[in-house]
């Protein structure tokens, strides 16, 4: 099941490859995702799906898994986990495979999700000249679709973007 | 584009030694020649010109104006000094002595000089004997510099080398620590206010982050189930170990944040110490014995069992990986070098030969080799990028001959078969000059004689492999 343009895919390689900073905010949300791995029974069961440079993994302590189709070393198909994060990757996708990166979401994750996602455009630009955020829907607009998949535990809006922890849905389907 | 110059010709001196002291070589260089143009005649500006080209890294250019300098005034004592730096760095150790011999001589019989100049320049010439093959001869010079000036932190960090070239591991890594603390640690901060270092008290908090190369890192993570007997431990290494570190050492919370300034982790825990890597040494290894040689590293399982079936696909033979390049210019690498065409005779013995020589431009080299000589020396370089991969490779391999490099640092981690090739101009690690690696008991040195020639070492390495190999069947 493809959730990513083979184009798309070569760009964002491109980017990881030739700009140091990009992909690499996946650790400031270090807190909330080590909250979480507590409640859930110290969990080191985690998936960062849209890993970029790794740097959840590496300020973590412990192996995770990372899965980001754009780096080869982390493009195969992972392992469905505990928790699964997803912090500043669904804004970048293409509208095209919504439907398809969130049901990938849901299958994967075993018991939480958290997922941060931008509202706004973003500062940078890709080298086609699109904004880097393919996505500039609001908060509303991505819940609607993360309701029919999760169970909400709990959700923040900020000015920029929305934070929000998703259990693994109990008995009803999608 | 440079400018036109003006001003006084102090005043041009004193900005070409700025220049110099901000790495603006091209501009320092500029005003040296103007200068040089006036003053045809004058030593100490050639001097200059070669000090400049020291620092580009233009050594033999460096020894050429520096020769020129004190031919013009032979008493020139910087000229001296440099010119035996120009030529450490090109490895010719023989004149880089005569050099700082001559720098001796002259700052001790100048009533001007210090105590400290004195201790300076001692330390450059004892510094020569260190890694060269003779650290004893070493010694008595770099006590000497220490007792004119006992603050000279690199007179004790090369005598915390020699200590240690000659298996001396007390004396050698109490100086080393001396010398290393202040000239080569940036210490981390894992506070806002700071933590203080671990001086050896148990039942801490201790975070142990990671320092100097790769290969050092996996050498010294040896000490880690000696520090996990006495404390909390937390690891702060580097990106490429990470997931290698987490797999052998399960429990211990390892980061992969030594080469970044933030550690965000940090208040995840309360802190009590910290320490380098390499300063554990100074606690656990004082003697040969205390190195226990055993494997402490594991291969992720999962590219151990891939690699295990890679290389059972080439077929029953034994597998020897080769590795011929080793360490940086700063590193000796001159000396820890083998032109693959020369390790031909190791390709007599019938075994399936990969190559683990992770540079960028091995995989052509190999491949020319390959058909240059019709051999055919298997080359991966995806793994080889990677650490985890290498390591699983590493693991399946039966016998590694490799000059002194990471490899064998993780060849040795994880327990396989080695012969490392050693220089006569030997670093610390390899140990103090017979064939056991204290670090690792699967690691067998093979040393280069007096002519400092491979031939005799790839013979007996040829003969050894055999011995090795055939060992391993009846087995």
């Amino acid at each position: 099941m493809p959730y990513i343009t083979e184009q798309y895919r070569d760009l964002n390689s491109l980017m990881h490859e030739q700009k140091p900073g990009y992909g690499t905010n996946g650790y400031k949300h270090l807190e909330s995702i080590m909250t979480l791995s507590e409640r859930l029974g110290n969990t080191q069961d985690i998936l960062d799906y849209g890993c970029g440079k790794s740097t959840l993994a590496i300020n973590l302590g412990f192996h995770i898994q990372q899965y980001d189709p754009a780096i080869p070393k982390f493009a195969a198909e992972p392992r469905p986990a505990d928790l699964v994060c997803c912090t500043d990757v669904l804004e970048h996708i293409e509208p095209y495979y919504v439907d398809e990166v969130l049901d990938h979401l849901q299958a994967l994750t075993k018991k939480a999700c958290f997922v941060v996602v931008s509202t706004v455009p973003a500062n940078k630009t890709l080298p086609d000249g699109r904004n880097a955020h393919l996505i500039q829907k609001p908060a509303k607009w991505w819940m609607d679709r993360l309701w029919d998949r999760f169970e909400l535990v709990n959700f923040q809006l900020l000015d920029v973007e929305f934070q929000a922890v998703l259990a693994k849905q109990s008995s009803r389907g999608k | 584009m440079l400018q036109t110059i003006k001003g006084s010709a102090e005043e041009l001196f004193q900005q070409a030694f700025e220049a110099l002291k901000n790495n603006q070589l091209d501009k320092a260089e500029h005003i040296y020649q103007t200068l040089l143009e006036n003053d045809p005649s004058s030593p100490v500006l050639v001097a200059y010109l070669g000090a400049l080209h020291m620092k580009k890294g233009l050594n033999e250019r460096a020894a050429i104006y520096l020769r020129e300098a004190i031919r013009r005034y032979p008493d020139l004592i910087d000229a001296w000094v440099n010119l035996g730096c120009a030529y450490k760095h090109q490895q010719k150790i023989v004149e880089a002595r005569e050099a700082f011999r001559k720098a001796v001589e002259l700052t001790h019989a100048d009533p001007e000089k210090t105590a400290t100049d004195r201790s300076l320049v001692l330390c450059n010439l004892g510094s020569t004997y260190v890694g060269t093959g003779t650290p004893s001869d070493g010694i008595p010079l770099l006590k000497q510099a220490i007792e004119l000036s006992p603050g000279n932190e690199e007179a004790h960090w090369n005598l915390g080398l020699a200590y240690l070239e000659l298996g001396d591991y007390e004396q050698g890594f109490s100086e080393y620590e001396y010398g290393k603390r202040q000239l080569t640690a940036k210490h981390r901060k894992y506070h806002t206010d700071g933590t203080p270092i671990w001086n050896g008290t148990p039942g801490q908090t201790v975070v142990v982050y990671g320092e100097q190369g790769i290969g050092d890192e996996i050498m010294f993570a040896s000490l880690l189930p000696d520090i996990m007997k006495d404390c909390n431990v937390i690891l702060d290494g580097h990106i490429r170990l990470m997931d290698l570190f987490r797999h052998s050492f399960p429990g211990l919370p390892v980061y992969g944040t030594r080469e970044g300034a933030d550690v965000p982790w940090a208040n995840f825990h309360n802190i009590d110490s910290h320490i380098s890597i390499g300063s554990l040494a100074k606690f656990y290894r004082k003697k040969l014995e205390d190195f226990p040689g055993t494997p402490y590293l594991k291969a992720d399982p999962e590219l151990f069992e891939k690699y295990r079936k890679k290389l059972a696909a080439l077929g029953t033979r034994p597998k020897i990986g080769l590795s011929w390049k080793g360490g940086t210019a700063a590193t000796n690498m001159n000396a820890r070098k083998i032109k693959l065409n020369q390790l031909l005779p190791l390709f007599d013995i019938d075994a399936d030969f990969i190559s683990l020589q992770y540079h960028p431009d091995s995989e052509e080299y190999v491949k020319n080799f390959n058909e240059k000589y019709g051999k055919n020396l298997i080359h991966w370089s995806d793994t080889l990028a990677d650490y985890d991969e290498t390591a699983g490779l590493v693991r399946n391999i039966d016998l590694i001959i490799s000059v002194p490099q990471s490899v064998v640092h993780l060849a040795g981690a994880l327990g396989v078969d080695t012969l490392q090739l050693c220089p006569r101009r030997a670093l610390w690690q390899m140990g103090p000059y017979g064939e056991e690696m204290p670090w690792y008991s699967c690691v067998k040195n093979i040393w280069q004689d007096e002519t400092e020639t491979w031939e005799p070492v790839i013979n007996q390495a040829k003969e050894a492999a055999c011995r090795i190999l055939q060992s391993n069947t009846e087995i």
